[in-house]
Formats: C-alpha cells, structure tokens, sequence
C-alpha cells in the first residue's frame, strides 16, 4: 500500500492519532510516520494516544527485538502497551528511551531509589547525608542541572557516544 | 465459596471524606499512588498464578510488620461477589481494573487512608488519601510506608531509569498525584474548555470523575501529574500542588463573575437543588450528581450554611448502587433503587438544620 501522506513510498506504519475532534488512522511510510508523529503536539493527549503514536513509529526499527527474560516481543508490547518484566526496559533498548522521553519529557531518573533489602535504614540515612527522602532537592547542584540538560542535548540530537560519556559523568557525581 | 462481610465499611466514613482544609468545600480529596514491583517477578501481565501468590505472601508479610499498615485488613478479590468488589471500587479503595481479577487483593487500614492494591497492573500499587487539600500530608503517610517497605522487599528499580512499572507511563517515581476538584463556575461559564487546554500543556491530566471531558456530572474533576520521570517526588507533588491553588482562583474568579452578572439566577439554582434534595421521591444517580454540585457551590460562595463539605461527600458515596445494594440487603432494579437514593437522601437532608 501507498503511504497516504507522500503518496510515493511503501506504507509499513499504522499511526493512530487521536486529537480534539476524534481518531484518525494513517497508513504511512516510516519516514512520513516519523514526521507526523514528531510534529504531534504534546498535549493534551491521554498516556496511551501517545504510547500508540509514539510506537507506531518506533516499530520499524525494533520490531524483532524479543525480551530474553521473559520472551515479550516488541511487536507485542506496541499492541498492549505493557511490558513483561522489569528486562523488557533494556531489552527494548534506544527505541525504549524514545518512547519515554515523548512520555515524560525526559529519560532518567531522579528521585528515591530502591534500598537493598539488607541495609537497615539507619545505615541508609547515614551513608547518604540524612537524606533519604525524595521531598527535597538532593544531589540537585547546579553543576549536576547542567550536565542534565547537555544530556538531553545529546540524546535530543542522537548523538549517543556524547550521550553515554555525559551519563556516566553524572552518575559519578549524583549521589 | 466464602461470602464475605463488608458491612461494616457501610456504617464506616473514610477519613478522606472529613472535608478539612477544602478551600471552601472545592477540593474533596488528595491522592498519592506509588507503584512498585518486585524484582525477579514478571509484571502481571506474565505473572503465573503460583506467583501472583508468591507475590501477595511477601507483600503481606512485609505490610504486616510495618507501622503503618500492621493493623490493616485484607480482603483477596477471590472470595468477593461482583457487588461487593463494586463496593471497593465506590470507594476509591481498589480500581476497577482490580476487581476483574481474581488473583489480586487489597489491604487497608481503619479510616482507609492508606491502602496497598496487590497484582493489579504492577504488583503493588501504594494508596493514601486524605482530605481536602491535604496532598502533602498524602505524600508524607505514603513515603513512610514505602520506606518502610522498600527496607523489606526487594523492588524492581534501575539506577537511571528509576523504578520500572508495567507501563511505561509510571515509570521513574511510579507517583501519580491528584487532586478532585469540583469547579461548577468554570463549567457554567464554559471556561473549562480553555482550562482543560491549558492544563494539558503543562503536562497535567484532568478527567471527569463521573462522566468524560469538561461535561463531567457533577462538575467534579480529577488533576493528576502526567510525567512520572525526570522530576523528583517532592517537585511532582509541589507542582500539582501549585496547580491545584491556581484552579482554586480560577474557579474563585469565575464564581465572582457569575455572581456579578447572574446572582439571581445561581441563587434560584442553588436553593431549588436544596429543595429537590429534601423532596425528591426518585433520584438517578447523575440528578443527584448535578443537585449536590449546586448545594456545593452555594456552600462555597456562602449562600447555604447547615451543610458541610463531609456531609456532601458522605451522600456522593453512599447513594452509589453497591452502597445502596448493601444497605437494603439485596439486589436493587434500577428504579428501586432510584428510589432508594431519594429515600436516603431526604433522610440525611432532614437531620441538617435549616440553613
């Protein structure tokens, strides 16, 4: 089939958008499908619209890629939009950061993390500076904002070897 | 199987219903949910049955040793008739997604401020809800508690993505906080179109609460935080925070300028709702959504006293026809049961002094 909106390459993407004045579905190329939903606008679409959205154009380059823990294909995940196991993140790798970053603005964490079972809390809120809650501003230095952003930068223009130093550097100072 | 007795929730007010700081009766409640999984477990869309019991057997344990929930009762969805899994459902205790499947069930304590649902879309899913505008003293009751289990059990989370849910909408902080609001003069003077709008670009949902879109019955919505990742809890709780106070003036502005253009109009509005509550003989659930909301904005621009926001809140949950069906006892037809809720509705609207 003809993709409908250059109407010269082959269509391989269903994108399903859903916006104010109801559902529209376009049959499209990948390079149109990564444009149409590029454009999208952000809001005031519900989580799922842009899951569906976002994955439409995501699948035509992950479509194989098969989690090996618990063997949820990609394919699969597009259709019901819930993962299998905590493995399926790295599993479903880049096109699984994409997919976030359209969903949330952004791609790593910040805020409480999970304490290993065995550390009895006190230990906890010494080892971190009597911080462990979540309602504050730690490891929020102005030094740590901006290597944020510049990772942001970097994942924004895929430049992803920049994106990975930049990573590692912030894991290094974040506390 | 085992009939189970939840009557005694019947006779029970929820402490969340108490009205405390509500900005004049606006803002009904505040809810925090954390969602969490266990490491080394598929979500629940893979779990097996032998571990979704796994998974209720270690959350159990840990709950049970924790101050917050120690005391806590559990109720598995197995045992549970669809009427009475509608009952929890009413009452904002579990989702609906929960009661349709018998391998989940949720734990919560006296004044069902804070609930724990098991194996619904992530294996557990953290609840408190408090009152009025009280989202930070949410906030506060949920992470002790999370603390207090993430010292316990071992939870799926990744030092960059944070902790990992089922769907990629919770991820990170796994926190959703909302607000329900009730905003009659934004409706009324067709402003919640643009609000709705507005909203949307700074990365909030709202959603009717009964009904969809900006013709909610009621006039009653929910604000929650859409981003669950890249921000930290206390940001995400302060930002909704600030919302919730902005909404609270937009609505405030709006009531003013209905006031000016059309006082007699809302007052008529507002004092035939009142009657109707005292006379009615059959009620459908969507009237008395609309009657409530009109009583509620004459509380919140002083025209009728006698009523308190707890006394509204009360009446919204205990005219839903799980409650209903409780109270008589046995399956109601609609109609009787319209009935009903006009019977309970002038019973109640009798003991509150003339306004």
């Amino acid at each position: 089939m003809q993709c409908e909106s250059c109407k010269k390459r082959e269509a391989a993407v269903d994108l399903t958008i859903v916006s104010g004045d109801g559902k529209r579905s376009l049959h499209l190329c990948p390079r149109c499908a990564r444009r149409e939903s590029g454009a999208r606008p952000q809001a005031p679409a519900k989580a799922v619209t842009k899951i569906n959205v976002v994955l439409g154009h995501l699948a035509v380059e992950s479509q194989d890629a098969e989690c090996p823990e618990c063997g949820l294909t990609y394919e699969r995940f597009r259709t019901t939009g819930r993962l299998g196991c905590p493995a399926c993140y790295g599993a479903f790798g880049a096109p699984m950061r994409r997919l976030l970053r359209r969903i949330h603005g952004a791609d790593s964490h910040v805020g409480r993390e999970a304490r290993p079972p065995e550390a009895p809390v006190a230990d906890t809120v010494a080892d971190t500076g009597g911080d462990t809650g979540g309602d504050s501003d730690r490891g929020d230095s102005g030094r740590l904002e901006q290597l944020r952003r510049e990772l942001q930068q970097a994942v924004d223009e895929e430049a992803y070897e920049k994106a990975a130093e930049l990573r590692d550097r912030i894991r290094r100072c974040a506390p | 199987m085992r009939a189970v007795n939840l009557d005694p929730l019947i006779g029970a007010t929820p402490s969340w219903m108490g009205g405390g700081d509500d900005a004049d009766g606006m803002v009904v409640s505040s809810r925090v949910r954390l969602a969490r999984n266990l490491a080394g477990y598929p979500f629940a869309g893979r779990i097996t049955a032998e571990q979704q019991r796994q998974v209720i057997e270690q959350v159990l344990s840990a709950a049970r040793g924790s101050a917050s929930l120690g005391d806590a009762t559990y109720y598995p969805m197995g045992p549970l008739g669809a009427s009475e899994r509608r009952l929890l459902v009413e009452r904002h205790l579990i989702s609906p997604a929960l009661a349709d499947d018998d391998g989940g069930g949720v734990l919560f304590n006296g004044d069902e401020s804070l609930s724990v649902m098991i194996n619904e879309e992530d294996h557990l899913r953290l609840q408190a809800i408090h009152p009025g505008t009280r989202g930070r003293e949410a906030w506060a009751a949920i992470s002790s508690f999370d603390d207090e289990l993430l010292g316990i059990l071992s939870c799926a989370h990744d030092p960059d993505l944070g902790f990992l849910t089922a769907c990629p909408t919770n991820t990170g902080t796994g926190l959703r906080i909302s607000v329900l609001i009730h905003l009659p003069a934004l409706v009324l003077t067709d402003e919640m179109e643009r609000v709705l709008q507005g909203l949307g670009q700074l990365s909030f949902a709202v959603r009717g609460v009964y009904g969809e879109g900006s013709n909610a019955a009621g006039n009653l919505f929910q604000v929650s935080n859409q981003a669950t990742l890249g921000t930290d809890e206390g940001r995400i709780v302060d930002s909704l925070i600030a919302v919730t106070a902005k909404l609270i003036e937009c609505e405030r502005d709006a009531q003013g300028s209905l006031m000016e253009e059309a006082r007699a109009q809302v007052e008529d509005k507002v004092w035939r709702a009142w009657a109707l509550l005292g006379s009615a003989r059959v009620l459908s659930s969507q009237e008395l959504m609309n009657l409530l909301s009109a009583v509620r904005l004459g509380r919140t621009l002083g025209l009728v006293g006698g009523v308190t926001s707890s006394f509204l809140n009360h009446l919204m949950i205990a005219t839903q026809p799980s409650h209903l069906r409780a109270e008589a006892g046995s399956d109601l037809e609609m109609e009787e049961r319209d009935m009903r809720r006009a019977d309970l509705v002038r019973r109640r609207m009798a003991e509150v002094e003339n306004p």
